[in-house]
């Protein structure tokens, strides 16, 4: 027997939200759900040839989860601890297939939105700690931070920190399940932030010309 | 504005799924990706992978398989399934139930063709 290498972050990722999803069940139970899932990913990725496409091979985590739990037998989850009308309301709504596909779905798109939430963020922190001038309203005049800035390297500057900042979220968002809790409200928090700077600056985000026109610059 | 229903035959499956598993195993034990593939190449390729691993687990609790561990050249070791005394028994008479119960649909379905029942 060979030794298995470990498998892939996003691997180890995905198993770990199916296991969040059938935390109800006794540990040996869920281990012993996850087992077979977790071998067949070992071997598929110790196989090589390319990226292993975990969601295409098991549907999302959600998906398998309920797959795995209604063919052995195990309840759906039950309601939270809370025994709020809501949690009630949103474990049976997601226990339905249809409604698991959508999130499904959804969830393949959340890499799209940490790069998103990088590019936003970064474009937070500098509108308020930024010069007063510039005020972030478009990428032009983000890009002309830079060169003021730096002037030699301002061009590499306005492509490699975005870049950087856009790396390091996808990253905090693949690593998010296994962080501890008080950690994964600061990525809450992080979402919050991106989203607050969508709205509050609409057009940051326009060339030069954009916000010309709709007014927002002379 | 309705569109037409289409059957879901997964529910039909859910009922035949116990049957088909165990009948792979019937001759020889093997893994649970190895179940999936037969059940794959016996004609029932929407049957998901996952649905194979809980219905495995769900038989062996209920006593109808057995279990044992086998090292993988590829990864972690194998657990391979086989069908106990009772899981025997219980697929012979899950046949007979199916035969009846297929006959019996056939000709509600299509009078024409079947003998009927009774």
């Amino acid at each position: 027997m060979t030794s298995p290498a470990a498998p892939p972050a996003h691997v180890r990722t995905y198993l770990d939200e199916v296991r969040r999803h059938l935390a109800d069940l006794p540990a040996d139970d869920r281990a012993e759900l996850t087992a077979p899932v977790e071998q067949r990913l070992v071997e598929l990725f110790a196989r090589g040839g390319g990226p292993v496409d975990v969601e295409r091979q098991f549907g999302s985590p959600v998906q398998l989860a309920a797959d795995l739990r209604s063919s052995a037998g195990y309840p759906p989850p039950a309601a939270p601890s809370s025994g709020s009308w809501f949690g009630t309301w949103l474990q049976r709504t997601s226990a339905d297939p249809r409604v698991a596909a959508v999130i499904g779905y959804v969830s393949s798109l959340r890499p799209a939105w940490w790069a998103a939430r990088g590019y936003l963020v970064l474009g937070g922190v500098l509108a308020v700690l930024g010069p007063e001038k510039y005020g972030l309203h478009t990428i032009g005049y983000y890009h002309q931070l830079f060169v003021d800035a730096l002037p030699p390297h301002g061009n590499v500057l306005w492509v490699a920190v975005p870049l950087l900042a856009i790396g390091a979220s996808i990253a905090v968002g693949v690593r998010t399940p296994r962080l501890p809790r008080t950690a994964r409200w600061i990525v809450v928090a992080l979402d919050v932030a991106a989203v607050v700077v969508l709205l509050a600056f609409p057009t940051w985000w326009m060339p030069p010309a954009g916000a010309y026109f709709a007014g927002l610059v002379g | 504005m309705e569109s037409a229903a289409n059957y879901d035959a997964s529910q039909l499956l859910k009922g035949a799924l116990d049957l088909v598993v165990l009948a792979v195993l019937a001759d020889e034990e093997n893994y649970g990706y190895e179940v999936a593939r037969r059940v794959w190449a016996g004609g029932l390729a929407d049957v998901r992978e996952a649905s194979i691993y809980g219905t495995l687990t769900r038989l062996y609790r209920a006593g109808l398989l057995t279990s044992r561990m086998a090292p993988s050249a590829t990864g972690p070791d194998r657990k391979y399934y086989g069908l106990s005394a009772p899981g025997h028994a219980y697929l012979d008479d899950g046949r007979k139930q199916w035969e009846s119960t297929r006959n019996a649909i056939d000709h509600l379905l299509d009078p024409s063709t079947g003998e009927g029942s009774r």
